[in-house]
């Protein structure tokens, strides 16, 4: 390294030895250039001129207080203001979901399986010979349209539904034989269960 | 001159033992401190605008950067890492920050070439005070990244280390900023000192 660019780069620390930062040799290098160097000197006053302008301005701040509660706002902003219609749009919606969820169960439990209480009559389609009376059974599984007419013991008595998975079946039989086969259905260990429906 | 000189010193020492107190806050601002976090606010509000209003040189802007550097404190100050003092990252944010705001301001990039030249006022109508607002004048026409030196230097009192950490860029092109913010402030401050 020449002295002349030596000198360079000690006129590039004068601004940190101006601000009292300097440290170690390159504090030293810079106040021995001072001692001897013209050209240094005069960039060391500037430097002053330029250092107490710079620290003598007066600070302008603003509310803090105010840019803080901005500060806050963007840090949690509030939730988001609904508009009018918001709530009676929302209600009618669930109150449609609601509806609409209903009609779905529905449907769905009229795919899965017909059921029929007790007490509630044949579907109109069904060909319900005339003077019959009709019952409803329970037979046990295994058991088909076929036995179910055998087990009945008496000529005329029909099976108009079933038996179903569950061993549910719909029978018609004549008036005149209906107390005497209920009472032997009823007996009989395949059959769980034998009640007379309306027409 | 010497007693602000001495002023300084005594402000970059205080400066420096604040620095645990910024590590205190830091440390309960990670956790959601809400506290610690308006403590640290109170602590760098003027600070951060008067640095932000020198390198933007836009009041309009200052509020918002800082907000801005806060936030970002408020979010990541699990992130600083003690190998800087806290003011070094805090004001390395703001200079951020604040060159990102100006940008959007600026649709073109300012260089020294394209501002105005400044007006210099004969010396001998100036007491000191006009001195130094023609002086802070003339390091308004700078351009954003040279002023920022100029301010860490003589106003916060920086090493050209810590301005380096803050401004996120090597020590030569720190000490190459100063050498071109002098050079455009020399006839000034020539004529000013009636060399």
């Amino acid at each position: 390294m020449t002295t002349a660019s030596r000198k360079e780069d000690l006129y590039e620390l004068l601004p940190w030895h101006e601000n009292d930062t300097l440290e170690g040799a390159e504090k030293e290098a810079v106040r021995a250039l001072l001692a001897s160097d013209l050209e240094a000197n005069r960039q060391a006053r500037e430097l002053r001129v330029l250092h107490g302008a710079v620290a003598d301005e007066p600070i302008m701040a603003t509310n803090m207080t105010m840019n803080l509660r901005r500060l806050y706002a963007r840090i949690d902003p509030p939730a988001p203001r609904r508009p009018r219609w918001f709530v009676p749009v929302s209600m009618a919606a669930a109150a449609l979901l609601t509806v609409a969820g209903g009609f779905g169960l529905f449907k769905a439990g009229e795919r899965a399986e017909r059921f029929h209480t007790l007490t509630s009559p044949p579907a109109e389609s069904l060909p319900v010979p005339a003077n019959s009376v009709l019952f409803r059974v329970d037979v046990v599984a295994g058991v088909d349209a076929a036995q179910l007419t055998q087990l009945a013991g008496v000529a005329g008595v029909s099976v108009l539904q079933g038996p179903s998975e569950r061993g549910v079946a719909l029978i018609a039989v004549p008036r005149a034989d209906a107390e005497s086969v209920a009472s032997r259905l009823s007996s009989d260990p395949h059959l769980r269960f034998v009640a007379q429906v309306p027409r | 001159m010497k007693s602000r000189q001495d002023g300084f010193q005594v402000k970059a020492t205080a400066g420096q033992a604040d620095d645990g107190e910024d590590l205190t806050c830091l440390s309960r601002i990670a956790l959601g401190d809400r506290a610690a976090f308006e403590r640290l606010y109170r602590r760098y509000y003027d600070r951060l605008f008067r640095f932000v209003l020198r390198v933007t040189g836009r009041m309009n802007l200052v509020e918002d950067v800082i907000n801005d550097t806060m936030i970002v404190i408020w979010r990541k100050a699990g992130d600083y890492r003690a190998a800087a003092r806290a003011s070094t990252w805090i004001f390395g944010i703001a200079y951020r920050k604040a060159l990102k705001a100006l940008s959007r301001e600026l649709r073109a990039p300012e260089t020294m070439d394209e501002l105005p030249e400044v007006e210099q006022p004969p010396s001998d109508e100036l007491d000191r005070e006009g001195v130094h607002a023609a002086i802070r004048q003339a390091v308004m026409q700078l351009p954003p990244e040279h002023r920022a030196v100029v301010d860490l230097t003589f106003f916060f009192n920086r090493s050209y280390d810590e301005v380096a950490l803050i401004l996120d860029c090597p020590v030569g092109t720190v000490k190459s900023r100063m050498f071109h913010a002098r050079a455009k402030l020399r006839p000034l401050l020539t004529q000013l000192l009636g060399d």
